[in-house]
């Protein structure tokens, strides 16, 4: 049996059977069947993985262009992003078997699938070519919401997707160059090949500057399709960044901005998908921080952290997706008090924000000790500082505001019904990987662990390392006492409270002092603009005319004495030259 | 907020049973009471237990970690207010129709 299912599905990279399932889904009119298909596609994959033939070399190639490309490769690291998403995608699939629309789960499908099958890629240009199916997949699902606003924000997505797919392509071709081949390898960031990568990368990640796209996205995207948007493309990120890029020291900078920045803004924004777009970028932070510290622990701690973050993250836009399904918003000004007829629902999001604050016992604590034990002494204090700063800010906008915002507060006086049964049971199954996670004793922890990339020093820190007083206590002291500052705040009618227009983002640098500065500029020159041009029209006019008076035919060289005199004179010099020249050479 | 006041729409809906306190007209203090206690209790675990092995001695000060949480919401509280001057805009700020309603 275990022999039949390995050559069956043994070396088929377990991203292509979900691409797969997403066109015969698309296909499918019969909802029943594409119900069929969508969980089924996840579920084979999953088969798929279990049975692979091998790891660390590659299984399935395909020749082009002189090149032999790796379409499916299994490394630990992958094992572990591999498995999440594609659990990810199956949840998913439950999550939206209520929407009757195949586009929709094809779509989201095709995106799902191009990412796993982007982890599984054996070498950059294989993980290049499914990047950018993905990104034109994941367009789809944020053109489906059908508003003017998506249309926007849909074709920015692409114009910096593209630039970002260039930017990796121009890296990609450039290691060919420099290699030989295209296979992944560890880069120092030095040359022009790793500059692109890095920056080609960075847009996907979210870097600092390059980030509005996700936020953008996230909020203006379908309420499945968030849920989707949410991960995947950033995860795959982290990925390649965690393949080509460990220990490459300008990350650890990167990531500490990441960390708080995003945070500042966010806690100006009403529109909570949004809120949690930002959270999610200051994650990604800490992660890209983890990178670049580069240690076995702090890379364990990465893969650790992007396994948790992917269920929690799905988790709470999975909530927040139930809220805008049922009452068409997620603003926070619009909602409140939703808990009274949405019990279940409220109760997942409990679980979704205690696990994306770190609360012990629940999945983002193991991740998230981790990397702050692995950036303690290998970055500067202030990074340490920064991520410190990052957690309590995390734990007021995601721990306190969502749950406060929506389900409690004071009441909009909606009354809808709680989620369809499809969202409670992908919901359940969201908030159970994070508790099996969380929880010791129920085996979620060290199953994890066995995949970390370094198993020794993963099992060391399980043993000893992990559940100390000192990480337990730090985390407990950051969330209990940001809390208490936000009730005290509370109390006093002090706390801070969203803005319910547009808050703007790193696009106030253009449009307040660089729109700005360019109304300067151009008032400066319509009034020194004329002057100026009249002063180097007079001064070249001087110097033409002076030219002129004296070397034109009419010139001052060529009237008077010295005019007819010239000719004698050039003669007189051409003589005596002729002379001495005669003299030396006798 | 008089003493005599009492939970409004108790068990008329499905969440009340669970979460119908958080209605109560006193929620307010009790949450602060209770965030106070818990945090209280957490701080006090701490300079017992003390913060095991630390890369920085700043770290093993005790409650800096509490000072830190409470400055980083009290930070933010503050810094909200000229921010929302800074990058607030109009609803209709993107052609009057890209708000994020999507």
């Amino acid at each position: 049996m275990v022999d039949a299912l390995q050559s069956l599905f043994g070396s088929s990279n377990p991203g292509f059977l979900l691409i797969l399932a997403g066109v015969i889904a698309y296909v499918a009119r019969h909802s029943i069947a594409r119900g069929v298909v969508t969980i089924g596609g996840p579920l084979l994959g999953l088969i798929a993985l279990i049975f692979h033939q091998a790891q660390g070399t590659p299984l399935s190639t395909v020749e082009f262009m002189d090149l032999t490309l790796a379409l499916y490769q299994v490394e630990r690291v992958s094992i572990v992003f591999g498995t999440a998403f594609l659990i990810a995608a199956l949840i998913h699939s439950i999550y939206a078997l209520h929407e009757e629309d195949p586009l929709q789960d094809a779509a989201s499908l095709v995106f799902a699938g191009a990412a796993t099958s982007a982890v599984f890629a054996g070498d950059l240009m294989v993980l290049f070519i499914f990047w950018e199916i993905a990104t034109l997949a994941a367009a789809l699902l944020i053109l489906r919401t059908g508003t003017d606003a998506a249309y926007k924000a849909a074709l920015r997505f692409l114009g910096i997707q593209i630039l970002g797919g260039i930017l990796l392509l121009e890296g990609v071709i450039f290691m060919l160059k420099d290699y030989g081949d295209v296979s992944f390898r560890v880069l120092e960031i030095e040359g022009k090949g790793a500059w692109f990568l890095l920056l080609g990368i960075g847009v996907k990640a979210a870097f600092p500057v390059l980030h509005t796209w996700f936020q953008d996205t996230v909020s203006k995207a379908t309420v499945t399709g968030a849920i989707t948007l949410s991960v995947f493309t950033t995860m795959l990120a982290v990925y390649t960044l965690l393949r080509v890029f460990p220990g490459a020291d300008l990350l650890i900078a990167i990531g500490a901005v990441m960390a708080v920045f995003p945070l500042v803004i966010a806690v100006l924004v009403d529109d909570l998908r949004r809120v949690m777009a930002y959270v999610v970028t200051a994650q990604l932070g800490l992660m890209i921080c983890g990178i670049g510290v580069g240690s076995d622990l702090a890379l364990n701690g990465v893969t650790a952290y992007a396994f948790c973050h992917i269920f929690f993250t799905i988790l709470i836009f999975m909530v927040l997706g139930v809220v805008k399904h049922r009452t068409g918003t997620t603003n926070a000004s619009e909602l409140g008090g939703l808990y009274r007829t949405m019990p279940a629902t409220t109760g997942f999001c409990l679980v979704a924000v205690l696990s994306v604050i770190g609360m012990p016992l629940f999945s983002g604590f193991v991740g998230h000790a981790m990397m702050l034990n692995a950036i303690a002494g290998k970055a500067d204090i202030w990074v340490w500082g920064a991520m410190l700063v990052s957690a309590a800010a995390i734990a007021f906008l995601a721990g306190v505001r969502v749950p406060i915002s929506t389900f409690f507060g004071s009441d909009a006086g909606k009354r809808p019904e709680d989620a369809p049964f499809s969202m409670v049971l992908a919901m359940g199954l969201a908030a159970a990987a994070c508790i099996w996670v969380g929880v010791p004793v129920l085996g979620g922890t060290s199953f994890l662990f066995e995949f970390l990339p370094s198993e020794v020093a993963a099992s060391s820190y399980l043993e000893r390392g992990l559940w100390t007083s000192g990480n337990v206590l730090t985390h407990l002291q950051l969330i209990s006492f940001a809390v208490f500052a936000f009730a005290l705040l509370s109390f006093f009618g002090r706390a801070p409270s969203t803005y319910s227009g547009t808050v703007l983002d790193v696009d106030w640098v253009w449009r307040k002092p660089g729109f700005e500065t360019a109304v300067w500029l151009g008032a400066v020159y319509s009034k020194i603009g004329p002057a100026t041009t009249h002063a180097l029209k007079s001064l070249s006019r001087k110097v033409y005319d002076s030219i002129e008076n004296t070397f034109s035919p009419q010139g001052e060289l060529s009237r008077g004495p010295l005019s007819s005199g010239m000719a004698v004179w050039t003669s007189v010099m051409l003589a005596v030259v002729l002379i001495l020249s005669l003299v030396s050479g006798m | 907020m008089s003493d005599q006041a009492q939970p409004r729409d108790t068990n008329r809906y499905p969440g009340d049973r669970i979460f119908g306190w958080t209605n109560h007209p006193r929620a307010g203090l009790y949450c602060l009471i209770a965030a106070a206690v818990f945090a209280g209790i957490v701080l006090l675990a701490s300079i017992a237990l003390g913060m095991g092995r630390t890369v920085y001695p700043i770290a093993s000060t005790p409650g800096f970690f509490a000072l830190l949480g409470f400055l980083t919401v009290g930070g933010l509280a503050v810094l909200a207010i000229p921010l929302t001057r800074l990058l607030g805009r109009s609803e209709d700020f993107y052609d009057g129709k890209d708000a994020s309603d999507g």
